[in-house]
């Protein structure tokens, strides 16, 4: 059953193939379908033996309390992207490749297939990060990518050799504890390359900033969820972190270096961009403690960041910067959206703040939220700073589009949208996830409990273990 | 106390849509919730707890809540009536209404609760919600926001961390539960934490070294709205400060330093003294007639800093009593300004000149205004320099005093410059037409000029409000019998003052009246000995009006520049890490892949 997941997207991507531009409007119905079945079908805890092979010997995809909620949280942020980006003919097909990737990457019980999938994302990831004619930025995202995957496959062959199994549980629990940190060395290049965290998140910016409505949100939000899932699968559950505070200490150092990148930029893309490596390094740094409490709070930080920076980035594909004057509803969203990221109180960033402070102090860690606190000055400059130009701008934007014509009667052609007009889809996302944000700020349970039960079963190896072996070989 | 934040959270909406039918409905309703919140608050009984949206017992309303909150309301309530009329020239009705009844929302909230978590919340809200206020102003308004919101995050963010640590320890976010147990904390612990918590008060009240948003701020802001950021706003940071330091036993915490004043107070009261030569001497500089009360903001910020750290009988009390005059005259003295502007459409002071004749009651309440930020008798003002005054004689502070009376004495230059340029002084030809402002915005200056002299020669009212705080933070309250107040050296009776100023007055009237009348002439002949002008501008006696001060200290370290510089700074290092991504390819990042995945496995 669970399968279908996987199966469903991929089967219609082919579909789509004959037909470029069906596979723009396959795309909602299969997340939905998708929802469908995690909400009403599928429930934790379930295992499923590709080919009745045995877990410990074929592949097993495996559906627990961890993978369930990131799951359901992906496929909603794909249909929401499918319905606010705009879908030139072909990327239908590629998103929905993506889906399947994704989906398979959260479910999959096996180091090999994860290889897989992750590597079916990175193809999909250079060809989306290419879209607006970002050539250069793919290119450097495809080289980064590329190291990040011969690592992962360099790990996943080290499991195999040291232990003779894929099987991620299974692995785990034969493999020899001499070797592990070496393994998982290799797991973690790969994940501080896709997680974006300085320096080996450099190729993010040129990426994130090319104006796309989909590269950022497909890649920003719905690749980097997913990776988050590995992450914690593989380092909070499987495996130990290597060094973790070394990997604590290169993750803050990316959140102020991100931070002050953004500081620094003169478009909204860019700063965007940076200020995404910099809520993902919070994400990995918090994470690196391996506690459940601050692993929660992780959660809950991620999903603020990842709700907040998809309004954030599909209202800059939209509107650049050319202000809210005729788009009251995009603006509102927009301030909404930065107010969270920065942490204000009655949005979700405030909670995630809170807990991820609050579960940081009880275990007497005090450097994380000094640089939390540090970042989050920085980020209120520059956003505030954006908010108040693009809400204030007003005979500026005459000229903007004196220019923009005059350009495009010298027949350039790269200027694009001159109208300030977002779709009526990615108004109604937008708004609906900004008032997401302001619900789970005035109800934060919602969220919480959620990731709070998620934190304790991720750092509970023993469960999964069961699941997969069914208590013995 | 429930209600009322309720009703105030709605009321943002409701004003908000109500604007939209009519403009001059917003600050009717914010008017009507004021005056409502004033009423309430004025009657209910110090002590009471009440429960908020279903947490239990956060609200808590102490003789400090009390205190401030009145403080608040008078001033709001003042602020929207004025805005009733002056509501057609700001630039966005609608969102101005809502976001300033939201303002009130958050500053009530933070001072009817003692529970850390919720009042940094409401103390955010009240941020954000003033933050977008400001950049409806003038064209740097825009700049002006940044200074605001760096500097108050930078503020809260030291509160939040402070907070946490508190947490860390004690396992509680109630303030007043963790004030018994923190004396016996290590001395780092306890040093870390009152700085970290006072850094939100040292910042929103724009006290040295993070006064410099309140220039660009106070300047820049709607006209209106600078009168609640410097009446009100402001002693949002006053009253952390007199929160904690009435709060936390800081006498038992740090050890006596000097005069037996505690080596914390001690730190407070030299940033105070700062503040007050910075704001007092910056002040004088000021072309501007609203940066220059916003310097004065700062200094007056320092004269209640420094009551409240001396933590004692007749200080405290006259820091908390400085609260309340600051904040009416800080109020009144904006009000008149957005009265000026809103006629003459300028805040340059050079620009104006002789309005006395075209806006009496305007300048009567400036007048006023400035007598009380001054600190002459008999108005409330005054009283509460006094009783400062007092207390540090009385220790025998001398340096501090000497910085004290040097900013009264700048304080009479810097309030003069405005009143001579924009108020005496020559007619502009273009002022000609002029009118006094509207009634409705004449109402509610008249009010604070009533109270500021009710106060000033009948204190009782405010002293009462203030020895209750006092009490409850279990200091000796100050001593006072009806228009008698006491203290270690001697005893001043305002009633007395009142009527001696009043005599001397009426003498005055009378001799005005029986001398023989002076001859009017056209204003331009005294300059000119009627001669003909080309430029007006250049006889204008408000150009350069301190030239001879401001040459003094011409060359002045600016913190504006050190700050832009620092930004500029962490700005450079950005463009590094943007080179770097703008450069990245190929080969070094396989270099470095191989260093970390090295350095990780040597287990450094």
């Amino acid at each position: 059953m669970i399968a279908l997941l996987i199966a469903v997207p991929l089967v219609f991507a082919f579909a789509s193939i004959p037909h470029e531009r069906l596979g723009r409007y396959f795309l909602p119905f299969v997340a939905m379908f998708n929802l469908v079945c995690l909400f009403f079908f599928m429930h934790p805890e379930q295992i499923l033996e590709v080919g009745k092979w045995p877990a410990a010997y074929g592949i097993a995809l495996v559906l627990d309390n961890v993978s369930y909620p990131f799951l359901i949280f992906v496929n909603f942020l794909i249909l929401m992207m499918s319905l606010s980006a705009t879908l030139e003919n072909r990327y239908g097909t590629l998103l929905l490749v993506l889906t399947a990737a994704v989906n398979g990457i959260m479910l999959t019980g096996d180091f090999f297939n994860s290889f897989v999938f992750l590597e079916i994302i990175s193809v999909i990831a250079y060809i989306v990060a290419a879209h607006k004619d970002n050539a250069l930025g793919a290119f450097k995202y495809l080289i980064f990518g590329g190291i990040g995957g011969t690592m992962y496959l360099l790990g996943a062959v080290s499991v195999y050799v040291k232990s003779g199994t894929l099987n991620m549980a299974y692995a785990s629990f034969i493999t020899d504890p001499m070797v592990v940190p070496t393994i998982c060395i290799f797991f973690l290049i790969t994940f501080l390359v896709e997680l974006k965290v300085l320096p080996l998140g450099l190729w993010a910016p040129d990426v994130y900033s090319n104006g796309s409505s989909v590269t950022p949100i497909a890649l920003g939000s719905i690749v980097t969820v997913s990776l988050v899932y590995l992450f914690s699968r593989i380092f909070l559950n499987i495996f130990d972190l290597p060094n973790p505070q070394l990997v604590g200490i290169l993750a803050m150092v990316s959140i102020i270096f991100s931070e002050l990148g953004a500081l620094k930029q003169k478009g909204l893309g860019r700063a965007l961009s940076f200020a995404t490596i910099s809520g993902v390094s919070t994400v990995v740094a918090a994470l690196s403690m391996r506690e459940s409490e601050i692993t929660s709070a992780a959660y809950f930080y991620l999903f603020n960041d990842v709700v907040s920076k998809f309004i954030l980035f599909t209202l800059f594909a939209y509107l650049g910067e050319r202000g809210f004057k005729s788009n009251k509803t995009a603006g509102i969203a927009f301030t909404f959206a930065s107010l969270s990221v920065v942490g204000f109180p009655m949005f979700a960033g405030f909670w995630a703040k809170y807990y991820l402070l609050k579960a940081l102090f009880q275990v007497n860690s005090y450097a994380l939220p000094a640089i939390i606190l540090i970042a989050a000055v920085i980020e209120a400059g520059y956003l505030i700073k954006w908010n108040v130009e693009l809400w204030y701008k007003e005979e500026d934007r005459e000229k903007d589009r004196e220019d923009v014509e005059a350009e495009k009667a010298e027949g350039v052609e790269e200027v694009e949208e001159v109208e300030d007009f977002v779709p009526f889809g990615a108004q109604v996302v937008t708004l609906l996830l900004a008032l997401t944000l302001v619900v789970v700020g005035f109800m934060p349970g919602l969220i919480h409990d959620q990731t709070m039960s998620i934190a304790n079963h991720v750092l509970d190896f023993r469960p999964y273990l069961d699941l997969i072996l069914k208590g013995g070989m | 106390m429930q209600s009322l934040l309720l009703y105030l959270a709605i009321g943002a909406l409701v004003g908000y849509f109500l604007s939209m039918i009519n403009k001059r409905l917003g600050p009717i309703v914010l008017l009507a919730l004021s005056l409502y919140g004033l009423f309430t608050l004025w009657n209910m009984p110090i002590g009471s707890v009440e429960d908020l949206f279903g947490f239990e017992d956060i609200l808590q309303f102490t003789a400090l809540s009390k205190y401030f909150s009145i403080i608040t309301l008078i001033v709001f309530s003042c602020y929207a009536f004025f805005n009733i009329v002056w509501i057609s020239k700001a630039k966005r009705p609608y969102a101005f209404s809502a976001l300033s009844i939201l303002t009130l929302f958050g500053t009530l909230g933070v001072f009817l609760t003692p529970h850390l978590i919720a009042l940094y919340i409401f103390w955010e809200v009240a941020v954000v919600a003033s933050l977008f206020i400001v950049p409806m102003g003038k064209e740097e308004s825009k700049k002006a926001t940044i200074w605001y919101i760096v500097i108050s995050s930078i503020g809260s963010y030291m509160f939040l961390y402070g907070t946490f640590l508190l947490y860390s320890k004690f396992g509680t976010f109630n303030l007043f539960e963790i004030s018994g147990d923190i004396a016996s904390e290590g001395t780092g612990f306890k040093w870390l934490v009152s700085l970290l918590l006072l850094g939100a008060g040292v910042a929103k009240s724009g006290i040295f070294p993070l006064h410099v948003w309140l220039r660009n701020v106070h300047g820049n802001a709607p006209d209106t709205f600078s009168a609640v950021l410097s009446g009100q706003l402001v002693k949002m940071g006053s009253y952390i400060i007199a929160l904690f330091l009435g709060a936390f036993p800081i006498a038992t915490m740090f050890s006596q330093f000097y005069a037996g004043v505690n080596i914390f107070s001690y730190v407070l009261i030299w940033l105070g003294n700062i503040s007050i030569l910075i704001g007092t001497f910056m002040a004088i500089k000021q072309n501007d007639m609203k940066m220059l009360m916003a310097y004065s903001t700062v200094a007056n910020g320092g004269y209640i800093l420094i009551g409240l750290a001396l933590l004692d009988q007749v200080g405290f009390a006259g820091g908390l009593f400085h609260v309340i005059n600051h904040a009416l005259a800080a109020t009144m003295i904006f009000l008149s300004f957005a009265a000026v502007v809103y006629r003459t459409g300028t805040t340059k002071i050079d620009e104006m000149g002789g309005l006395i004749f075209k806006m009496p009651v305007t300048f009567v309440t400036y007048l006023v205004g400035i007598i009380s930020i001054a600190g002459i008798p008999p108005t409330s003002g005054f009283v509460s320099k006094w009783m400062i005054f007092q207390s540090l004689i009385s220790k025998g502070m001398f340096v501090t005093a000497m910085f004290t009376f040097v900013g009264s004495i700048g304080s009479f230059l810097y309030v003069f410059r405005p009143l001579a340029g924009v108020f005496l002084g020559q007619l502009k030809r273009k002022d000609k037409d002029v009118k006094e402002a509207p009634m409705i915005m004449l109402l509610p200056m008249i009010i604070l000029v009533a109270l500021t002299i009710l106060w000033g020669v009948f204190p009782q009212q405010v002293l009462v409000w203030v020895t209750d705080v006092q009490r409850q933070f279990g200091m000796e309250p100050f001593k006072f019998d009806g228009t008698v107040l006491y203290s270690n050296l001697g005893h001043w009776d305002s009633w007395t003052v009142f009527v001696m100023f009043m005599v001397g007055f009426i003498i005055a009237a009378v001799i005005y009246i029986l001398m023989p009348k002076g001859k009017k002439i056209p204003l331009d002949d005294q300059y000119t000995s009627g001669e003909f002008l080309h430029n007006f501008d250049l006889y204008h006696y408000a150009t350069k009006y301190y030239a001879f001060l401001e040459r003094e200290y011409e060359g002045h370290p600016s913190f504006e520049d050190w700050y832009t510089s620092i930004v500029n700074v962490l700005k450079a290092i950005g463009k590094g890490v943007d080179y770097l991504v703008r450069r990245t390819a190929s080969a070094y990042t396989f270099w470095m892949a191989l260093v970390l995945a090295l350095l990780l496995w040597v287990r450094w």
